[in-house]
């Protein structure tokens, strides 16, 4: 249905014909087969003719009901920008305003636990006890279409707001705001749903809605009281589809408009989910209130103060977490007997580099992916240190700065991406194939055939892993898919299934060498350290991270309608080098960003 | 018998309907809770699944379909043989084969579902699910998931997930002894349960709120579109069963007794939180508050390292070497637990006769055949109990490369749910396995 993996090569195969010598792996023993390739598009944006700052989107005043000119605008180059987003000339595919579709998204855990925490201004987060979120074939736990309600996570979000509202109601005058005694408890009732509501919901409650609680909360205060019935009404709002999805319907359309700027408000919402993973604060539901979320500028505006925001931190790192495939870290199982430096206390360690040194990079630092793939430094405390052989931090309290020595060389290098990458008892130079191929160059092979027998023979004292997997080359029938993989997954041999550097695999000198093909870097390359140097300079890469964090954004695949959006994006993204922080402002200034797509399925 | 790490035994009624006082009882019960009195035996089904394949070697018995003997693996069943039948011959791979991802995902995502996945995830309701639609409709829960770490790992994937609501609508097991058992158990009092027409304060606010809650997405879903609308009407569905299900006042089965599981933290073991998770399992059935479970050991492709047996490394690691002697151990030990969770509800004595075991399937199931290659023949299907008369026990049933839509169909039968075609994908079956349901 919705998440078509692409593939330009797929291999047929007879029945019963093995690739026998493959190890075990993640994959279970056979690694996926193809690395097609071509699916990252390159950036290809050529340069229209448009002057940059004509074309803004549509000049309607949204939230107000009045149309917002859908199809006439072509964003990328609005004229009064803050400074950081580079003007770039108007991408071709930018003819008319194609924003894709927009599915309706439900909170994440994340997004639940953080949006509460601001609502309510509590601690509890019942979000960590819910049923994790389905992961879609893009990587991600936040595509919408995946998303279902189970009865189990019906229940656990029921159990959810009960509790939170019991905590709530324990300070009647945080919560309302207003004086039941001096006000009277139904006037300060309505006062409450008028104000928390317009939280909760992102947006001021119509006034059916008004009546509508009004009607709830008086039938059981009659029965039980003021404050169990404040009680229940806070159960309702915090199950209402309207506190747990992101609704969006957009400024009324005219007649045949195919698609509608978002109101400000939903325009809040989105920028406040993008870039905090949280609700709106009162700034950005204050400039919605005003109608000042309108305009490109107005939105990037906003956009700026919030990635200055602490918020911004955790909800930046937890697209780059799911993206290096870094979510199950912790439950991995690392076999002690071959890697005695593992301790169960280490993949937490791992994490927190990883964190640290994506923190200190997009917010402190130069921002760019070449760097983040070629850093001479990562972030370690005094335990990490002693596993790298760095010396330095003499605390294990703190995460600092620490020089590579020459071995190790950017992100790709870390432990976290190595173990993650590997198995329990060797390293997996095909799953490390994979991994290049689908988050760094967005290709994706396809598992190996149904009818390939795997039969891997035990790990031989007198084989490195390159050796026992020297049949996928050897074998036609798996050479074809697994030329494209194992070279890459090669390249990183240098480190162990725990990411500890090593030079011998069974006693035998390490056999680094690698080559990359059907990429825009293509050639030999030798080591982790050349391969990431390879990498960092590849406009594929590039284009590849974009997308990532357009399909992270959106919660959703980009279609054929985004082909705009995207260009403009790589075009900004191009212009600033490659800034990653920078990419999150221009996030917000694309057609699929500021409007939606009219009715339809979605 | 004993059930062990189970206390304080309660109502009444359940002694009445206990072995000794069925006579006396039936009559009284036909008052007291009219939903069962003419059902004539009650039926439920379990799924024990547990990962990687087996060893087919020492898991198959030798001998004919009446006269076999058990090998190493199903050793530990062997008390309960009159009760059991092992397949051989029943394939996952007519539904698996057609399917994506990698291989130990495509066995997860077509094991309970018999039909090819989409987008990785199985692609239509479970077969747990489509029982409990026909015998889970008078309980308080239609179905339970118990999980034992069966979220460690692949989170959110669809190597985590056995039972379908729907294409792509997984229902995650519950990992957490404690979660489950005030879920399940903590409106059982002692002393039995409020009687119907008489619910409590706390289930009148609950439905009360989900009402409203449910009139907020029925105004919503004609506004949005229409992929929108099937998961808002999901979600819709999901709050009205909760609804629903308030107003089912449980009903102590008898030997029903409140499972003891430690308040607030849950042991780390695997081996605590598996018998805590069967125990309840057991309550929740022997309770009859729920007729239909799962119970799910690890993941797909499990990386559960059982160590405990001095085997090393994870199960998955394992499966992937010629270590047999370690598989053994591990599959031996879960024949174990499947075994304990049999002869618990065989130890309790049902009103129409026999033991809840004679009344119910429990059957077993993992996503692969053998670990070492992925095959999806030969699947390690059992099935223990007797569904109330329905299997007969004691037999070694051989099919020839039988899709196990044909297995599900036969179990839809077995429950007293005949099913009009083949479950799953039909064009995969050819109809119930020969001889195998009465």
């Amino acid at each position: 249905m919705f998440l078509q993996r692409a593939t330009l090569l797929v291999l047929s195969t007879a029945a019963g014909l093995a690739c026998s010598g493959a190890i075990g792996g993640g994959e279970g023993g056979g690694g996926p087969g193809t690395g097609a390739s071509g699916t990252g598009s390159p950036g290809t944006g050529t340069p229209g003719t448009g002057a940059p700052g004509t074309g803004a989107p549509g000049t309607g005043a949204p939230g107000t009901g009045a149309p917002g000119a859908p199809g006439s605008g072509v964003p990328g180059g609005p004229g009064a920008l803050p400074p950081g987003i580079p003007a770039i000339p108007p991408p071709m595919a930018c003819k008319a305003t194609t924003p894709g579709p927009s599915p309706m998204r439900r909170l994440t855990r994340r997004e639940y636990g953080n949006t509460v925490r601001d609502l309510l201004k509590v601690t509890e987060n019942p979000a960590t006890g819910f049923a994790p979120e389905t992961q879609s074939l893009l990587g991600f736990n936040n595509t919408a279409v995946t998303q279902a309600v189970s009865t189990v996570l019906a229940e656990q979000l029921e159990g959810g707001a009960a509790s939170l509202a019991a905590l709530a109601i324990k300070d009647m005058p945080k919560l309302l705001k207003c004086d039941s005694v001096v006000m009277g408890e139904d006037n300060c009732f309505r006062n409450f749903v008028s104000d928390f509501g317009a939280h909760a919901f992102r947006r001021p409650l119509t006034q059916p809605e008004k009546d509508r609680y009004f009607m709830f909360f008086s039938g059981h205060k009659a029965k039980y009281g003021f404050a169990p019935a404040v009680e229940l009404v806070l159960q309702a709002m915090l199950q209402s589809p309207h506190f747990l999805y992101r609704v969006e319907f957009g400024v009324a359309a005219t007649a045949g408009a195919t698609s509608v700027k978002l109101t400000h408000y939903e325009m809040a919402s989105r920028l406040s989910y993008l870039l905090w993973s949280s609700m709106p604060d009162d700034a950005l539901l204050q400039a919605a209130a005003e109608n000042r979320l309108g305009t490109p500028a107005e939105i990037a505006t906003q956009a700026e103060r919030m990635l200055n925001d602490p918020k911004a931190r955790p909800a930046i790192g937890g697209f780059y977490g799911q993206w290096l495939d870094l979510e199950g870290l912790e439950s991995q199982t690392k076999d002690a007997r071959i890697y005695p430096k593992f301790t169960p206390a280490m993949p937490a360690l791992w994490r927190k580099e990883t964190e640290s040194f994506i923190d200190d990079l997009v917010f402190k630092g130069d921002g760019k992916l070449e760097t983040m793939l070629q850093a001479d430094y990562t972030f370690a405390n005094k335990t990490l240190a002693t596993f790298y052989g760095y010396t330095g931090p003499t605390t294990d309290a703190t995460f600092d700065k620490v020089k590579h020595d020459g071995k190790r060389l950017g992100l790709l290098t870390q432990a976290s991406v190595m173990a993650a990458q590997a198995n329990e008892n060797q390293s997996s130079p095909v799953r490390r194939g994979v991994f290049i191929r689908e988050s760094l160059l967005c290709q994706h092979p396809v598992p190996p055939p149904d009818d390939l027998m795997v039969t891997p023979p035990a790990i031989k004292a007198s084989q490195t892993t390159r050796e026992r997997f020297s049949i996928h080359t050897t074998v036609p029938l798996c050479a074809g898919c697994h030329k494209q993989l194992d070279p890459v997954g090669f390249a990183f041999e240098n480190f162990d299934g725990i990411g500890g550097y090593r030079t011998t695999d069974q006693g035998k000198p390490v056999d680094a060498s690698g080559e990359l093909v059907g990429t825009d870097v293509d050639g030999t390359v030798t080591g982790a350290v050349e391969l990431s140097k390879r990498l960092a300079g590849s406009e594929q890469v590039r284009s590849c991270v974009v997308k990532k964090w357009f399909q992270y954004g959106h919660g959703r695949e980009d279609t054929a309608e985004d082909t705009c959006s995207l260009e403009i994006l790589k075009g900004q993204f191009k212009a600033t080098g490659g800034n990653l922080k920078t990419l999150l402002l221009s996030l917000t200034q694309t057609p699929a960003f500021q409007f939606k797509t009219v009715g339809g399925a979605q | 018998m004993k059930l062990v790490g189970l206390r304080s035994p309660i109502s009444r009624r359940a002694v009445l309907r206990g072995a000794a006082g069925t006579a006396i009882a039936l009559p009284m019960l036909d008052a007291m809770v009219p939903r069962r009195a003419h059902a004539a035996v009650t039926k439920r089904f379990a799924f024990f699944y547990f990962s990687c394949g087996v060893v087919h070697d020492a898991w198959f018995p030798t001998g004919t379909e009446a006269a076999f003997t058990l090998g190493p693996v199903l050793a530990p069943l062997q008390p309960l043989q009159s009760k059991l039948v092992v397949l051989k011959g029943v394939d996952i791979a007519p539904a698996a084969k057609k399917s994506s991802g990698v291989g130990h995902k495509r066995g997860m995502t077509t094991l309970t579902t018999a039909r090819a996945n989409a987008n990785e995830f199985g692609n239509g309701i479970s077969i747990d699910q489509q029982i409990a639609e026909g015998v889970g409709q008078g309980t308080k829960f239609a179905s339970l998931q118990f999980g034992v770490r069966s979220q460690a790992q692949y989170q959110g994937t669809g190597h985590v997930y056995i039972s379908y609501s729907g294409p792509q609508k997984p229902i995650p097991a519950e990992d957490s002894p404690d979660k489950m058992f005030s879920r399940v158990f903590s409106g059982l009092t002692p002393g039995g349960p409020a009687m119907p027409g008489a619910p409590d304060e706390r289930s009148v606010k609950r439905k009360s709120v989900l009402d409203f809650v449910a009139g907020d997405l029925g105004q919503l879903i004609p506004r949005v579109s229409t992929g929108d609308r099937a998961r808002l009407d999901a979600h819709l569905t999901s709050v009205r069963d909760i609804e629903k299900r308030l107003s089912i006042v449980a009903t102590v089965g008898a030997g029903c007794q409140r499972p003891a599981v430690p308040a607030g933290g849950n042991p780390g073991d695997f081996q605590t939180l598996g018998k805590l998770q069967m125990d309840m399992l057991a309550m929740s059935f022997i309770c009859d508050l729920t007729r239909v479970a799962t119970l799910q050991w690890s993941t797909s492709q499990s990386g559960q390292n059982y160590s405990w047996l001095n085997t090393s490394p994870g199960h998955h690691g394992i499966s992937h070497t010629s270590d047999n002697a370690s598989l053994i151990k591990i599959e031996t030990w879960l024949m174990q637990q499947f075994f304990y969770l049999g002869k618990v509800l065989d130890g309790v004595k049902e009103p129409t006769g026999g033991s809840v075991l004679d009344n119910s399937v429990l059957m077993t199931g993992s996503e692969v055949g053998v670990g070492q290659t992925h095959a999806f023949t030969d699947m390690p299907f059992l099935i223990l109990g007797g569904a109330g008369g329905a299997i007969k026990g004691n037999r070694f049933m051989t099919y020839q490369s039988a899709a196990h839509n044909d297995l599900y169909t036969s179990m839809l039968q077995a429950m007293g749910l005949p099913y009009s075609t083949v479950f799953g994908d039909p064009s995969l079956g050819k109809g119930p396995l020969p001889g195998l349901v009465a």
